[in-house]
């Protein structure tokens, strides 16, 4: 599933890896794209050990250290961006301080940022858009990149401009990129109105499938009525294309469920490896 | 140098160690095992459904047979019908991490008396944003919120936070609160509050709350 290492990857055998989760106690979906990239991320065997905690499952975020046997772990929030997770539950549960690094109970412990703002994600959502429409011509396509969209929570969204931005100067070649929301302009309801191109591919910028991507999401596009909550959930992602509004509507699932997601994870530990060297580099 | 959580699994199961909650390990030779539900004990091996890999028990473990979903993995309706084999010391603490999570640690810090349980109103007092209102439950709500959760009938874990750090529960018996267990069985050991208690806090505050409004307008 996930491809070797590439031959740059660093190996680290005495440091352990914590991935977080924020789980949920109705959705099952919701930690299985955090468990996948964990399973897949030990059998390259890079770390010494790999474990996940979350915030609405077991185990909690506050078993963390009593999991590892290492002395030093690098800690990713599998978080799709910065905010209030990232910056208050996650270091007040796990006991971290406002440095990069913190001695928690005797282990190093490195906290990363969160996958959704490294740069590799582009590769993973220009790579999802290509295999949502197989064959299209990105010049006659528009990508639509959607995210939750609140006023509590500024940097999902400046999280998704980053990604719209990046994907734009790319030279993948895609005639327009645009974000578009759920609860905010500009509305993923009027996704017609905010593209041109006869082709729109629509990624939801979520970590997990749920209620968002199987329910919310197709029925503010138009590709289904209201469901209930136990419809078949995967139905919604084999209808492409759909022939909606005069246009062909692709849509995909939530990106962190593809497994490469595991690659911008290992990409993040690297990122923030470099930053402690620079930050050790400047010190002296 | 402090033995490892591994070396640990693998000494406890030299001695005995064969079962946590609802799951029996058996030791087939030095270093191969098979984990079954209790209810299985008896069962013919190759009637059982083998989970062959970490996704497979997760998809196994997520809903009871009802079909409901199961929030706690500790929840006593862990589903019969299913064999795990584990090659060696290391698939098997994967395994029971899959199936009963964090609590091989649990046991072992706790034995080493080193995981000191985290009381209900420690916890409730460092949450913040929608969980920050759950601090002002009254402690009978307290109380019957976490008879109510943690009762054996919903979750398996010994309850060895208390209200605060000086309090006893009444609502439990002695077994429900301490680590002590039968020969050969590791005890499920829940040091602080879950999420489900978190939530639970907030609810009943807010309906307190509520409560004292009315009565006083
Ligand atoms: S607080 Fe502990 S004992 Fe109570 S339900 Fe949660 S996990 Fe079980």
């Amino acid at each position: 599933m996930i491809p070797s290492p590439p031959l740059s990857r660093r190996a680290r055998p005495e440091a352990g890896l914590l991935l977080l989760g924020h789980g949920s106690t109705e959705n099952p979906d919701s930690s299985e794209p955090t468990w996948v990239c964990a399973d897949a991320i030990r059998q390259l065997g890079l770390f010494a050990e790999v474990h996940c905690t979350f915030w609405k499952e077991e185990p909690i975020f506050r078993q963390s250290w009593s999991l590892f046997d290492c002395d030093e772990i690098f800690v990713v929030p599998n978080f799709i961006s910065e905010g209030y997770f990232t910056r208050q539950v996650i270091p007040r549960e796990l006991g971290l301080s406002e440095f990069r690094t913190t001695l928690i109970q005797g282990k190093r412990v490195h906290y990363c940022d969160p996958v959704g703002s490294h740069a590799s994600m582009t590769k993973l959502l220009l790579q999802r858009a290509a295999d949502t429409a197989p064959g299209i011509p990105p010049s006659e396509t528009a990508v639509l990149i959607v995210g939750h969209g609140t006023k509590l929570d500024a940097n999902s969204a400046k999280a998704i401009q980053e990604q719209v931005v990046r994907i734009r100067e790319s030279g993948a070649g895609y005639a327009e990129v645009h974000e578009a929301y759920m609860e905010e302009a500009p509305f993923v309801a009027e996704w017609d109105q905010i593209t041109t191109a006869p082709h729109v591919v629509v990624v939801p910028f979520f970590i997990a499938d749920g209620l968002h991507s199987f329910q919310d999401i197709p029925v503010l596009l138009g590709l289904a009525e209201e469901l209930p909550p136990a419809a078949s959930k995967n139905e919604v992602f084999r209808q492409n294309p759909a022939p909606l509004r005069g246009r062909s509507l692709y849509y995909s699932r939530a990106i962190g469920t593809d497994p490469s997601l595991a690659e911008v994870i290992l990409d993040q530990v690297d990122a923030c490896e470099e930053a402690l060297h620079h930050a050790c580099a400047a010190a002296v | 140098m402090d033995t490892n959580l591994n070396e640990q699994l693998a000494a406890w199961i030299a001695t005995g160690g064969n079962r946590l909650g609802q799951i029996q390990i058996e030791q087939s030779d030095e270093a191969t095992f098979a984990l079954t539900h209790v209810d299985d004990i008896d069962q013919p091996r190759d009637s059982l459904i083998l989970l062959s890999d970490l996704a497979a028990m997760r998809a196994w473990t997520r809903s009871n047979e009802a079909g409901d979903l199961r929030p706690l993995k500790t929840s006593p309706d862990l589903r019969p019908g299913w064999l795990v084999l584990a090659g060696d010391i290391v698939a098997l603490r994967e395994a029971l991490e899959c199936l009963y999570p964090g609590m091989v640690a649990a046991y072992f810090r706790h034995l080493a008396g080193r995981a000191a349980p985290v009381s209900l109103r420690e916890t409730l007092e460092r949450q913040t944003g929608m969980y920050r209102f759950a601090r002002s439950i009254s402690d009978a709500g307290a109380e019957s919120l976490v008879e109510q959760v943690c009762q054996n009938q919903r979750c398996l874990k010994r309850v060895l936070w208390t209200l605060t750090a000086a309090d006893a529960w009444s609502c439990f018996s002695k077994q429900k609160t301490s680590s002590e267990t039968p020969e050969g069985e590791m005890p499920l050991l829940c040091l602080e509050p879950c999420f489900l208690i978190v939530a639970g806090a907030r609810l009943t505050a807010k309906r307190e709350h509520e409560a004292t409004e009315k009565a006083t307008s």
